[in-house]
């Protein structure tokens, strides 16, 4: 198996240095480069593109979103992992929208964000309860004018539906007679088309504005 | 005659504060109505049928004619027309009106606003606006009058329904000729007037005429108010409309009486009180009556005048007009000095003194009333005052004690940071560079943090913010600086405490910026925060959960205390379960009905009975249920069962 090609984007020196550290313990994730701003994280992420980034979000010369959004235009396959100490979900649920795969709060222990990176990886994602309700009220107030690519398909609604009800992958899993990995395909799945959802409605924005 | 003009006035007020109504048919026949709605579907067109059939009922029984309208109105909410409704309310309280009934009036004008508002219908919310508005009007309360026929006009304006708009504009003319401010009145009458004449409406220009003719006579303007007033008469004659008719010769009548010009207002009169009799308007009637008596005895026809007042003041009585039954004994009396026959002349000149002394009395009595009223409106705003104060005072105590809440978090934070700090310095002090000593300069932040928080949940945010920003950095540096040490001294008990110390200051920091922020928080969310979180600790401790709810999950917003305080017991029993129970298997349960409780039970060891309960950590969770007025207790079931009694949230 091919290691997964990851960096970091992250000014405090001590954390990056940190994260560098749990990087190379394991032999099956490689670091490709860490950044300590926007700027520099924006330029090296286009000329050097990792499979996974691990992404702080205020940086001393802006947003890492208002980054993460560029290099999303130029490499739309790079997955960013939203990096934060504080489970702000509106902030959390932004960066979603925006193209962010997934988040992690910065005290998860090592080993875990391991797991993590292994999980995005592999095509999994996760989701509170918190977001999956704010995903929903995104899709209901757009719920005809969508192209038929960012509509939800009956199973991801039911999805979202019982992970707002706040029951756990698992139980999800056990209730729709699924294994955990497709739930987490199906996640992955809502995230790329909400990520759609809210570009189509950047672009109606735009034509209503020039209108 | 000051008096006479007064009470002219408020005639003219009463017929010119306008009802609106979306369409007001009268006449038909009762029978083929009812067999209609016999055989009609109950659809909008059934709600029309009540409402038509309610108004055929308005002038002979008007109870029926409420009943109709009730029908309308409740098959409208059925069907789910809300246009269906606001015609029910309308017309409804245009009964209620005249019935006196006017708070309940007020009240469904407001619900129709309400409903109006909601379905973004313009005019009929318009329509319910002009009608409180009127009410008020007639109440005598003429800025809330105002206010209302304002709310109205620009709705009016957009809509585009002429006659709506200048029989809002008359309206408003007539509220400010009631507060004696006549520049306005004539503004608000012109304009009425304008919209009338280019939508060629007649029935609303014949008012906007008598309105304006009224302005005038206010200022005694004779002549433009002669001019109105026969142009207000032309139209009525037009439309045969009497009730127009009566009111514009009555009101014309009066400029010439005033003008004494006998010979102009006695033919008027003369035309009038066939009119009054129509329409069977008694006060409208008296001011005739007593018109022609002044007339009658400015050109000296002394018997006829004689007869004439007798008969009069004989008809009044019955009807009790007291101030045009003084002046008719008053111009009597003077008709007997005129011809000498003075004995009858003081008996009338005494019958005129004892009702003006009677009249003078009510005006007493009515003025003791209107201070006694207001005495009690002004207790009334004291004991408001007094509430308010008492309100400020107690939010004052409670934010001072959540300052003092936050203060003593902020203290135990710096605590720990400094005591980490001085170890770090000993362990590695190289890695310490002057960067790292500048983001961990927390207890400045912290003082700033005090000084800021002055209770303002701006502020309170703001801070929060950088708590998190500059706290939160700190110490996920130490975090990631402990376990660097960890991978060089790993056989160092001190660094594995100082990382699980740094998770958990983290962990402890974000539920303070977590309590601080306030935010609302639902019911149903926070129950969601804790499976989740339960979920999560005692996942990775490899214990099974069973979370459970029983009832149901009332929309409700938890205060920021009462969440924080039960977030926190249940974290700490959750973590009791973990670190002494050796359960399997830990069950919370939820029970949500008249009162509150939370469980939380594992099949473990239990607890060591008496001793334990006095421990620290339980002692704590006692504190903290009973800061929130519940009860806390633990006992030994097959494990340990932690119960909480909560007060219901409303």
């Amino acid at each position: 198996m091919q290691p997964i090609r990851v960096s970091i984007v992250e000014d405090i020196i001590e954390i990056r240095e940190g994260l560098k550290f749990i990087l190379q313990q394991d032999n099956t994730l490689i670091l490709v480069a860490a950044y300590s701003n926007a700027e520099d994280a924006r330029k090296g992420l286009t000329e050097q593109p990792p499979d996974i980034v691990i992404m702080d979000i205020n940086l001393p010369d802006g947003s890492g979103l208002g980054c993460m959004q560029r290099v999303k235009a130029k490499h739309p396959h790079i997955q960013f992992m939203i990096f934060t100490i504080y489970e702000d979900s509106e902030q959390i649920f932004q960066a979603l929208s925006l193209g962010a795969s997934g988040y992690l709060l910065k005290n998860t222990a090592p080993g875990k964000i391991v797991d993590a990176l292994h999980e995005l990886h592999n095509g999994g994602a996760p989701m509170s309860s918190t977001i999956a309700k704010k995903v929903i009220l995104t899709f209901q107030s757009r719920p005809s004018e969508g192209e038929p690519e960012s509509l939800l398909s009956g199973r991801e609604q039911e999805v979202l539906t019982l992970l707002s009800k706040g029951l756990f992958y698992k139980e999800i899993a056990v209730q729709l007679h699924i294994s955990i990995g497709t739930v987490r395909q199906h996640i992955h799945h809502i995230y790329k088309k909400l990520q759609v959802q809210n570009r189509t409605e950047a672009i109606n924005k735009h034509f209503g504005k020039s209108l | 005659m000051p008096s006479l003009a007064g009470r002219v006035g408020l005639l003219c007020m009463v017929m010119g504060a306008l009802y609106c109504r979306a369409q007001m048919v009268t006449g038909l026949n009762k029978d083929s109505l009812h067999l209609l709605l016999s055989n009609v579907a109950q659809d909008t067109n059934c709600v029309q049928l009540y409402i038509t059939l309610g108004q055929q009922y308005e002038t002979n029984n008007p109870d029926s004619a409420l009943y109709y309208y009730k029908q309308a109105g409740l098959l409208s909410k059925k069907i789910r027309y809300p246009e269906g409704v606001l015609k029910y309310i309308s017309n409804y309280t245009a009964v209620l009106n005249m019935q006196g009934n006017l708070d309940e009036s007020i009240r469904l004008n407001l619900k129709a606003v309400e409903i109006g508002k909601q379905y973004d219908l313009k005019l009929p919310t318009a329509k319910a606006y002009t009608n409180l508005g009127a009410v008020y009007q007639h109440q005598e309360n003429y800025p809330e009058a105002v206010k209302y026929y304002l709310k109205a006009l620009p709705l009016i304006e957009q809509h585009g329904d002429p006659q709506a708009h200048s029989l809002l504009l008359i309206n408003l003319c007539g509220v400010y000729r009631n507060m004696s401010q006549s520049d306005k009145a004539i503004d608000y009458a012109r304009r009425g007037l304008m919209i009338s004449e280019k939508a060629n409406d007649l029935y609303a220009r014949g008012h906007a005429c008598i309105n304006l003719g009224n302005c005038y006579k206010d200022r005694t303007y004779n002549e433009e108010a002669e001019l109105y007033y026969r142009k207000a008469e032309a139209i009525a004659l037009q439309l045969g409309d009497v009730n127009m008719q009566e009111t514009a010769l009555i009101n014309l009548g009066n400029v010439y009486l005033a003008l004494n010009l006998p010979e102009k207002y006695m033919p008027i009169f003369y035309n009038a009180l066939p009119l009054t009799d129509s329409i069977g308007d008694i006060s409208g009637k008296a001011f005739v009556l007593l018109g022609i008596g002044d007339g009658l005895f400015r050109k000296q026809r002394w018997k006829e005048a004689e007869t004439h007042l007798q008969q009069s003041i004989a008809f009044i009585r019955q009807h009790g007009q007291k101030e045009v039954l003084q002046k008719l004994y008053q111009t009597l009396s003077d008709v007997y000095v005129a011809t000498h026959r003075f004995d009858q002349a003081r008996m009338f000149r005494e019958l005129h003194d004892s009702v003006e002394l009677t009249l003078m009395n009510e005006d007493i009595l009515q003025s003791v009333q209107s201070l006694e009223a207001e005495y009690k409106l002004q207790q009334k705003q004291n004991e408001l005052l007094t509430k308010d104060l008492e309100l400020q005072h107690t939010r004052a105590e409670s934010m001072q004690r959540q300052y003092w809440l936050i203060a003593s978090y902020g203290g135990v934070v710096v605590l720990v940071l400094m005591l980490l700090l001085s170890y770090l310095f000993y362990r590695q002090r190289q890695l310490l560079n002057k960067q790292t000593i500048a983001k961990l300069e927390a207890d400045q932040h912290t003082v700033r943090l005090q000084s800021l928080l002055k209770g303002q949940q701006q502020e309170r945010v703001r801070i929060s913010q950088e708590i998190h920003d500059d706290i939160g950095s700190g110490l996920t540096s130490m975090l990631f600086i402990s376990r660097s040490l960890d991978a060089s001294f790993a056989d160092d008990k001190l660094v594995k405490k100082l990382t699980v110390l740094a998770s958990s200051l983290i962990e402890k920091m974000n539920e303070i910026v977590w309590a601080m922020r306030g935010e609302p928080e639902l019911l149903e969310d926070f129950v969601l925060h804790l499976r989740s979180l339960a979920g999560d600790l005692l996942g990775d401790a490899g214990i099974d959960l069973d979370f459970r709810i029983e009832g149901t999950l009332p929309e409700v917003t938890l205060p920021t205390e009462y969440r924080h305080s039960v977030y926190l017991v249940i974290k700490e029993a959750i973590h009791n379960c973990i670190k002494h129970s050796k359960a399997s298997q830990v069950t919370i349960l939820f029970r949500l009905a008249s009162s509150w409780s939370i469980d939380v039970l594992d099949n473990g060891v239990g607890i060591a009975g008496s001793t334990t309960a006095t421990g620290n950590g339980l002692r704590n969770m006692r504190k903290r249920i009973t800061y929130v007025h519940g009860q806390f207790s633990i006992s030994n079931e097959k494990g340990t069962r932690v119960h909480l009694e909560l007060p219901p949230v409303v």
